[in-house]
């Protein structure tokens, strides 16, 4: 399979690492017997849902997408890993691995319904009753074997599956009969659940906490695997593209919200402005001109409206400080930048995971500093010094963006003339 | 190559293992040697050339050609700031829990939710009765699914109160026991456990004459820094009234237990075994040893019952 005409496609869960990149270093990855696809459907970015319109209307062509990537890199198994809301998404996936089992397309394996793990003490967001889930997670289980014990076997044999590993609900090492496994994994339920590292420990029955990296799950993956994980979107392009379906290049996917006339999912090549795809594609503002709008999901903070000529692609974002991420354009004329600021710094404090100390204590204190209605500073470090540690000293792209807020508050709106006391 | 000096140290050993190794001190709150690297609390975060961002020394291992700086200016900074969240992380006093255990307690307060306690519990006790609570600054610490610790498979060893880097699980016993505004010194005295004959070489904290805490250090003694509850918690008995400080032999008249010397009960012992032996025979005698006997303690009893007395019936109640 030659995958040159996926050049123009990048990740659409938010990163936007070049796909073709991440196929050929799994194809590469030294473990020839057993390797893993994951679908990432956690679609948890604020404002993004892009991906359950997919599979509403496009669930054959995503599940084609990962039957190609399958077959490109090697691997025989594949998961798509759901957000739990996405109840009536489930049933529409399900009927369609049954219909393409039936064809033959994907192994009679396939179709199982997993429940991946989440942190203890969040409450669960729904009941899944009347559904045969089988759990990935269960305190005896572990208390059986011992984490420890787990962490060994894997480093031990390279990835290669042990006794307790064997013993775990997920069948990694079962062997697939013919053709391609797809089955389902209820996500756990958390925003991080979505952050490829955190939905591979949530997989295995762990707290869902990222993985420091490298090594990536491109070489070491879910239990150690050479494994695959890409957006529902890309997924979706790739098919599209490689079935020779849409030969231009790829586009996106923006998902447009807010107070808007006509909030929804539109194809829009890359590069479209802001104004445009407003104003064309969503019907114009409800309000006169908005206070300010989010690009790409809540990660990637605000702007002013003076901004919304600026064209919707990764470099051209770049210039005002900001990312693409999801495509997620949101427009607000009724909040304040500060009031959705607080709002999504409160976010991410309450979705922070709680494992290093710059994303578990810096989004809780500039949630706290951010609705604070004179805005004090409390701490004797400046906040530069706290966004910077934020920066550098988190492990994963929470943390990383998380000061991305307060710095777009300050470049774009004049923050820091009104916060610092 | 660190800090711009050419250096060579093993392959695939952690940053913070080889830095030590070359003196360079990197300050870290989340590690035990005695665990696996977490890389959570970002104290040890060091630069690497290539690397987009700093790297947690504890986490990265060592390979051919690295290019290190453990300080400059911005690390500096990063390292001062993560300091200043630590110091102003506390968890919401609303978490804290109290169990029916006599020996381990929580403050959420002092808790920086470095997981030390937590991942002793699994990687070495294998116990996992210990477990990490919800997300961001509201997670907290808590014996499995809130359950008492009696009721987990906490087997009561103290191992999460000694790893922990602050004071946030504590020991009930040691916080009972230490006088505020005492005029005594406290004291460290260096043993050996006399429970069992392991022999683990544990420290005694003192305050004048009474027993504050019992620790133990890494890498001493058969135990390297490890106890069992016995040998951390287990000695009220040192100073408890009850506590029997001189031989008894009981009184053959009035049947009251008198106390003695050493030398008059050993003395009454012997006459009485000999009797015995003459009246009933050697093998109506047992002798039975205690699992806190050492090898040698063990191997001498042996050696009276078949040597002195003529028996067989010996035995340990450590060798079932």
């Amino acid at each position: 399979m030659n995958i040159d005409c996926l050049s123009s496609l990048r990740g659409c869960g938010g990163a936007g690492f070049p796909t073709a990149f991440k196929w050929q270093a799994v194809r590469d990855a030294n473990n020839s017997d057993s390797k893993v696809i994951i679908c990432n459907a956690d679609e948890g970015e604020p404002g993004t849902f892009k991906d359950g319109w997919l599979f509403d209307n496009h669930c054959e062509a995503v599940i084609n997408g990962m039957r190609r990537a399958a077959e490109y890199v090697g691997a025989q198994r594949g998961f798509i890993y759901l957000r739990p809301e996405y109840s009536i998404q489930r049933e529409l996936i399900v009927h369609q691995i049954e219909a393409m089992v039936a064809d033959k397309l994907l192994s009679p394996q396939s179709g199982r319904i997993f429940q991946a793990t989440c942190f203890p003490g969040r409450p669960a967001h729904l009941s899944n009753d009347g559904l045969n889930l089988i759990e990935l997670s269960s305190l005896d289980w572990f208390v059986k074997h011992g984490s420890q014990d787990l962490i060994g076997e894997t480093q031990e044999t390279g990835g290669l599956l042990h006794h307790s590993q064997a013993e775990h609900p997920l069948p990694i090492n079962e062997k697939v009969e013919t053709g391609f496994c797809l089955d389902i994994c209820i996500g756990g339920g958390a925003y991080i659940c979505g952050e490829e590292t955190a939905l591979l420990e949530s997989m295995e029955g762990k707290r869902p906490q990222p993985r420091h990296k490298p090594p990536f799950p491109t070489t070491n993956g879910l239990w150690g695997l050479p494994t695959l994980v890409n957006n529902v979107e890309t997924f979706w392009w790739a098919e599209r593209l490689l079935s020779g379906e849409w030969t231009k290049p790829a586009e996106r996917l923006f998902s447009i919200s807010g107070d808007v006339r006509n909030p929804g999912v539109y194809q829009a090549p890359l590069g479209t402005s802001a104004r445009e795809l407003i104003d064309d594609y969503a019907g114009g503002t409800t309000g006169d001109e908005p206070s300010c709008w989010v690009p790409g999901g809540a990660a990637t903070g605000v702007l002013p409206p003076a901004l919304l000529d600026c064209r919707m692609d990764n470099d051209s974002l770049k210039e005002h400080g900001t990312a693409l991420g999801t495509a997620a354009l949101t427009v607000y004329c009724q909040q304040s930048a500060l009031e959705v600021s607080a709002k999504t710094m409160r976010f991410f404090a309450q979705e922070s995971c709680s494992q290093c100390t710059p994303c578990r204590i810096g989004c809780a204190e500039f949630s706290d500093y951010l609705h604070d209605d004179n805005h004090h500073w409390p701490h004797a470090g400046p906040i530069d010094d706290w966004l910077q540690a934020m920066q550098l000293g988190s492990i994963c792209g929470l943390g990383f963006t998380a000061p991305l807020i307060i710095r777009q508050l300050q470049k774009h709106f004049g923050f820091e003339v009104v916060g610092v006391e | 190559m660190i800090n711009g000096k050419q250096v060579e140290v093993l392959p695939g050993k952690s940053l913070l293992d080889a830095c030590a190794s070359l003196g360079i001190d990197i300050p870290i709150a989340c590690h035990d040697e005695h665990l696996e690297a977490y890389g959570g609390c970002r104290t040890c975060l060091v630069s690497l050339e290539g690397a987009p961002r700093p790297v947690p020394a504890c986490k990265t291992l060592t390979a051919p050609n690295m290019v290190i700086e453990t300080s400059n200016q911005e690390l500096d900074s990063v390292r001062a700031t993560v300091n200043e969240m630590l110091e102003c992380d506390s968890r919401s006093a609303l978490n804290s829990w109290s169990d029916g255990n006599r020996f381990i307690g929580y403050d959420p307060q002092q808790c920086i939710m470095c997981d030390r306690c937590v991942r002793y519990c699994d990687e070495v006790m294998q116990c996992s009765a210990l477990e990490h609570v919800g997300q961001g600054i509201e997670a907290f610490i808590q014996p499995t699914q809130g359950q008492s610790f009696l009721d987990t498979t906490c087997e009561l060893c103290g191992g999460c109160v000694s790893t922990c880097p602050t004071d946030a699980l504590y020991s009930k016993q040691s916080l009972a026991a230490l006088k505020e505004n005492s005029a005594d010194v406290l004291a460290s005295t260096r043993t050996v456990c006399n429970y069992c004959g392991v022999g683990c070489v544990i420290d005694i904290e003192s305050q004048g004459d009474t027993i504050i805490n019992i620790e133990a250090e890494q890498g001493v003694g058969p135990n390297d820094g490890h106890l069992c509850t016995k040998g951390r918690f287990a000695w009220q008995f040192v100073n408890h009234p009850q506590r029997l400080t001189q031989p008894l032999v009981r009184d053959p008249q009035s049947g009251e237990l008198i106390e003695t010397s050493w030398d008059k009960a050993l003395a009454a012992a012997a006459s009485k075994i000999s009797e015995i032996k003459k009246e009933h025979g050697p093998d109506s005698l047992a002798f039975l040893a205690s699992s806190r006997c050492t090898n040698e303690d063990v191997y001498s009893l042996q050696k009276l019952a078949r040597a002195v007395v003529g028996t067989n019936n010996v035995h340990s109640c450590a060798a079932t």
